[in-house]
């Protein structure tokens, strides 16, 4: 699989920073497909894709993925191609109980594209597949086993455990920062975009639970077409809190709002 | 025929064997263990084992050939034809050469006992089957 992302005059300085960042960071990483880290000249695309690309550049890496047991396919979280922060993810955590992941599956074999897949779960209460989305239901492990024609092709076992925080991430061009763990500091007319993750210690978990949020005076909060996240935009000067809530906790996080 | 040359056809008639192999581990903390002797399979509840079938069968020697399993409870596990994406030598009559690997998927579904049956052209095998 491959991400494409075009990047603007404006922020092609920012971005360039950011992807070498990347790329030194994907060589290291053990679930980075094989492909590596590429950019060269995309401005054609750009072109024919209807963006003004001042500056046009390209970036294909392999997208992280779990292989199954038999080597067959490999398994990732459903993302849209140019969700950075979640085409890298790949399955690099359990899943959090009472968490609901869509899975993306793809058939590694040579010279057979992927089939219609049915997930079957070896214990569903641990693990319920519904479709091609895992809900974590118990702390456990449970296989997860994908069907086509009848035939089991692949099977992962995946872990499920019960978080005990939540954490809060900004989300920035696609790319997805560490957790913040301290005030944020905006100016007026700054954007935000935040998710909440669940976390058991300093693991991170997969999936996504109900989540409310709530905030308001400086900020607005406005929907992000994900429940987990929020864009949260500065409208005036002053302090503001934001606060969020899924799996039984809750995360406040004070911004102040600079004029 | 002497009875010695009867005993020794038998002998040889009979020394169709099929090898099961495990080509899966347990993920940590679980078991998944097949005696490939004496073809006892110890799985933990919720977890999934494969293995591949390999036959050595008058003058064939290669993945099981028509094969398929079958589990006695459904109840304590389920049992899948597989799928592997590589190949396995063959030498058959004293020719050479390659063909589809032969597996099968087993799930633990819950605690108990029962036999999974593996039948092929080759020659069957019985798989005690234990969950945890």
């Amino acid at each position: 699989m491959m991400v494409i992302i075009f990047v603007t005059e404006r922020k092609g300085a920012r971005a360039l920073t950011r992807m070498s960042r990347f790329c030194a960071w994907a060589a290291s990483a053990r679930d980075v497909c094989a492909g590596g880290c590429v950019a060269e000249g995309g401005t054609g695309l750009a072109e024919a894709a209807g963006m003004k690309p001042l500056l046009g550049l390209v970036l294909l890496v392999g997208c992280a993925g779990d292989s199954g047991a038999l080597g067959n396919a490999s398994v990732s979280p459903e993302c849209s191609p140019t969700d950075f922060a979640c085409v890298t993810t790949g399955l690099d955590g359990p899943i959090a109980a009472g968490g609901v992941l869509p899975l993306s599956i793809d058939v590694d074999a040579l010279g057979t594209g992927t089939a219609a897949m049915t997930l079957l779960s070896a214990d569903p209460g641990v693990l319920k597949a519904a479709g091609t989305e895992v809900v974590g239901v118990t702390p456990g492990v449970a296989a997860l086993v994908m069907l086509s024609e009848g035939r089991a092709v692949d099977f992962l076992h995946v872990f499920v455990v019960q978080p005990n925080r939540l954490g809060m991430h900004r989300i920035d061009d696609g790319l997805e920062r560490a957790e913040l763990v301290d005030d944020v500091e905006l100016l007026a007319g700054d954007e935000l975009v935040l998710e909440a993750e669940p976390y058991r210690d300093s693991q991170r978990l997969l999936g996504h639970g109900t989540t409310t949020w709530t905030g308001g005076g400086a900020v607005t909060l406005l929907r992000d077409g994900s429940p987990a996240r929020r864009r949260i935009v500065a409208r005036a000067p002053g302090e503001a809190q934001v606060a969020v809530s899924a799996f039984g906790f809750s995360r406040t996080l004070h911004i102040t709002v600079l004029p | 025929m002497s009875l010695r040359l009867f005993a020794v056809l038998t002998l040889v008639a009979g020394c169709g064997e099929v090898t099961l192999s495990a080509i899966s581990v347990a993920p940590p903390g679980k078991t998944a263990v097949l005696d490939a002797g004496d073809h006892d399979l110890t799985l933990s509840r919720g977890t999934a084992f494969a293995f591949d079938c390999t036959a050595n069968e008058g003058g064939y020697y290669g993945p099981c050939r028509d094969a398929t399993a079958r589990i006695d409870d459904e109840s304590v596990g389920s049992v899948y034809a597989s799928y592997l994406d590589s190949l396995a030598p063959v030498y058959q009559e004293g020719g050479a050469g390659q063909s589809g690997r032969t597996a099968f998927v087993v799930v633990g579904l819950q605690a108990g006992q029962t036999e999974i049956h593996v039948e092929t052209s080759d020659g069957d095998a019985m798989i005690d089957l234990r969950v945890e």
